[in-house]
């Protein structure tokens, strides 16, 4: 057996008017992989989905689910299904039909849908409300029920589109949870699309990237967080100190050692710029707040690399502490720490904030457009 | 809400004194008080009339000369009020169908497409809700002599389309525009046709407003007189042969008796017709108010 992905996008474009709402990307999902599209409001995430779920028609690029060219077919056609934000229940039908109206339509005859539905609210827990109707559900039993509508016809890839949007924060965290666990069981392809970083994180295998129309990045969660390739990525992906500096060593493309801005030269281990950054060039070193250590003095190690801040604010979090500090040249930064020993008080001596050089990473400033 | 004009002395006036009653969770006594003075002063003399088509006296006024059936009985001697009662139902049971098919065809366009002119098709559909329906009538007379049209109820019915199809349109897009565009598109995702999406979601989600706006449309043909008088030439629609017998200060009992019994037939029909609806739609967990206000 040929083993194809669940969905594959080859230089899929789409236009509207003047605007490219997506601008020639390609991706390929693994069947029961948990994909995510994450970006920005606008940044063609959206686009995207509706383009998978064959609402939209790219205007150049090959569409490939489970195999199948698709890119013309029309949703009815399509072994995809979507979970909208809005959740779009039909108001006039009971959980169980709702559940029940993709099988119908597929002339699965009675005692087959009335096992699939009941699989499927088995598997989001809504059994017992079968006979409700929407109008008599909470937000979080809605999107349950929205979810079983969508894996109750097992397509290939199942589309959501921020469907915990509408959830508050704590039922939010509860059902990304549930959320998993279920994609899990079922084995389906999901692909989610998202502004939340946070929620990409938790839930994906691995993770696309979005900005203006392209991808910026894709890989594991673990790995667009520790490697962003661009600025964006690493601003957009957790919290991030972004700290200017200018390259000063280069072999063959690569950067060997940079200057920081208090003139300190750093060794760089980690970075996204092969081939592609030459000596004198600015580029844009990537800190998280949790890497920043405070100390009193510059303890000179040749691990560590540091900057002369001063403390603006300190700020007591319960499990941290996070410290808003300040630099040279307006540069700003934070540093979470969770030690409140170690944290100086606010305006007073200047300290050093350092990091190991094993801890930060080296992205280019000008962009590129080599494909990720 | 647009059903407000036209609303005549007896059906859907009936109709908004009665959900609102229902609506009831316990009113202050200077509401009661306001409540019976508008009740009053709305149903008060149509409740006279009918009291006095039970007078035994040729004059319509007080005092009571006592209790009798003769207007009745004699009412049902008057063949001209028969048929053109029957010409009334015949036009208003054949204006309603042609109003819906009309009414939910453009809600439908103008509600789903974008197209080039769809402010201006759209502000001449309900523009015959603000004309007043007198230059309405006086205008289909000047276009049917124009055209060489002779009047008849044919063109009584014509004209009672035109006054009365924008209402659907504007019934059904309200509620076409509240409906979550999504929900169409969950239908076919979910691998439905657009055919089977409008059997099985779009008719079903509208149905009880399509309902609503049929029981407004035949009313409104039912009852309407200036429109009719000025288009019907010979013919007599039943508010015409009212006007015309009111001249005849003999027949004012007759015409009172026969208005009372035909007023009475229509109250039951509609509340009733409404109250099925309500109960329909309760069953299913919606409030008729959103379906027939679209608010």
């Amino acid at each position: 057996m040929i083993d194809h992905a669940a969905l594959e996008l080859i230089n899929i474009t789409k236009r509207f008017g003047s605007i490219v709402a997506v601008d020639s990307i390609s991706l390929r999902v693994e069947q029961g992989e948990f994909f995510s599209l994450l970006g920005p409001s606008g940044c063609g995430k959206s686009t995207t989905l509706r383009m998978i779920a064959g609402f939209e028609t790219p205007s150049s690029g090959q569409l490939y689910l489970d195999g199948q060219e698709g890119s013309e077919l029309p949703p009815f056609r399509r072994s995809t299904n979507l979970v909208f934000q809005s959740y779009a229940l039909f108001p006039h039908l009971s959980v169980r039909d709702n559940v029940a109206y993709g099988p119908k339509r597929a002339r699965k005859s009675k005692r087959d849908i009335a096992r699939l539905v009941e699989d499927a609210l088995r598997t989001v827990k809504m059994m017992e409300y079968a006979d409700r109707l929407p109008k008599a559900l909470s937000g979080g039993q809605r999107q349950r029920v929205a979810l079983a509508r969508g894996i109750v016809n097992r397509p290939a890839v199942l589309l959501l589109d921020e469907p915990l949007g509408a959830l508050d924060l704590k039922l939010r965290r509860e059902m990304q949870i549930e959320l998993k666990q279920i994609q899990r069981e079922v084995g389906i392809c999901f692909v989610y699309v998202t502004h939340d970083q946070e929620e990409a994180l938790t839930l994906s295998d691995r993770i696309a990237v979005m900005n203006g129309g392209r991808i910026e990045q894709l890989g594991t969660p673990e790995e667009i967080y520790r490697h962003p390739r661009t600025r964006f990525c690493a601003d957009f992906i957790g919290e991030a100190n972004l700290i200017e500096v200018t390259v000063d060593q280069v072999d063959s493309g690569r950067p060997l050692q940079v200057v920081l801005p208090g003139g300190e030269s750093m060794r760089v281990l980690s970075h996204s710029c092969d081939g592609f950054v030459e000596a004198g060039e600015s580029a844009t070193l990537v800190v998280r707040p949790q890497h920043l250590i405070l100390q009193p003095d510059r303890s000179v190690h040749a691990e560590m690399a540091g900057l002369k801040v001063r403390m603006d604010n300190s700020i007591f979090q319960g499990s941290v502490v996070r410290s808003e500090l300040s630099g040279v040249d307006g540069l700003r930064l934070s540093a979470l720490s969770v030690d409140s020993a170690q944290v100086n008080p606010v305006g007073g001596h200047p300290q050093w904030a350092t990091w190991s050089i094993h801890n930060c990473h080296l992205v280019a400033n000008k962009e590129r457009r080599t494909k990720p | 809400m647009v059903a407000v004009r036209g609303l005549n002395m007896t059906s859907p006036s009936s109709v908004g004194f009665w959900t609102l009653t229902r609506r009831r969770r316990g009113t202050s006594a200077v509401e009661s008080v306001f409540l019976v003075i508008m009740a009053g002063l709305l149903f008060g003399p149509i409740v006279l009339l009918a009291a006095f088509s039970f007078n035994d006296s040729s004059i319509i006024g007080f005092p009571f000369r006592g209790f009798t059936l003769d207007w009745y009985r004699e009412a049902m001697d008057e063949s001209a009020a028969w048929e053109s009662l029957r010409a009334s139902l015949t036009i208003a049971i054949m204006v309603t169908p042609v109003c819906l098919f009309l009414g939910i065809l453009s809600a439908f366009g103008l509600s789903r497409f974008r197209f080039r002119f769809r402010g201006a098709v759209s502000s001449f559909i309900f523009l015959s809700l603000v004309i007043p329906w007198l230059l309405i009538g006086v205008s289909g007379l000047i276009f049917f002599s124009a055209v060489e049209v002779r009047l008849s109820l044919w063109t009584v019915g014509a004209m009672h389309v035109v006054i009365a199809f924008p209402l659907v349109t504007a019934l059904l897009s309200a509620q076409l525009v509240r409906l979550d565009p999504h929900i169409h598109e969950a239908s076919l995702d979910l691998g439905a046709t657009e055919r089977e999406t409008l059997r099985h979601v779009i008719v079903p989600l509208l149905l009880p407003t399509i309902g609503a706006s049929a029981v407004f449309v035949f009313s409104w043909s039912f009852n309407n007189f200036i429109v009719s008088f000025f288009t019907a030439g010979f013919d007599n629609t039943f508010p015409i042969w009212v006007f015309s017998s009111l001249r005849q200060a003999g027949d004012l009992p007759i015409v009172n008796a026969i208005a009372t019994l035909v007023s009475f037939v229509q109250i039951i029909l509609i509340v009733g017709i409404w109250q099925l609806l309500r109960i329909r739609l309760e069953r299913r967990g919606h409030d008729i108010r959103d379906v027939v206000a679209g608010a």
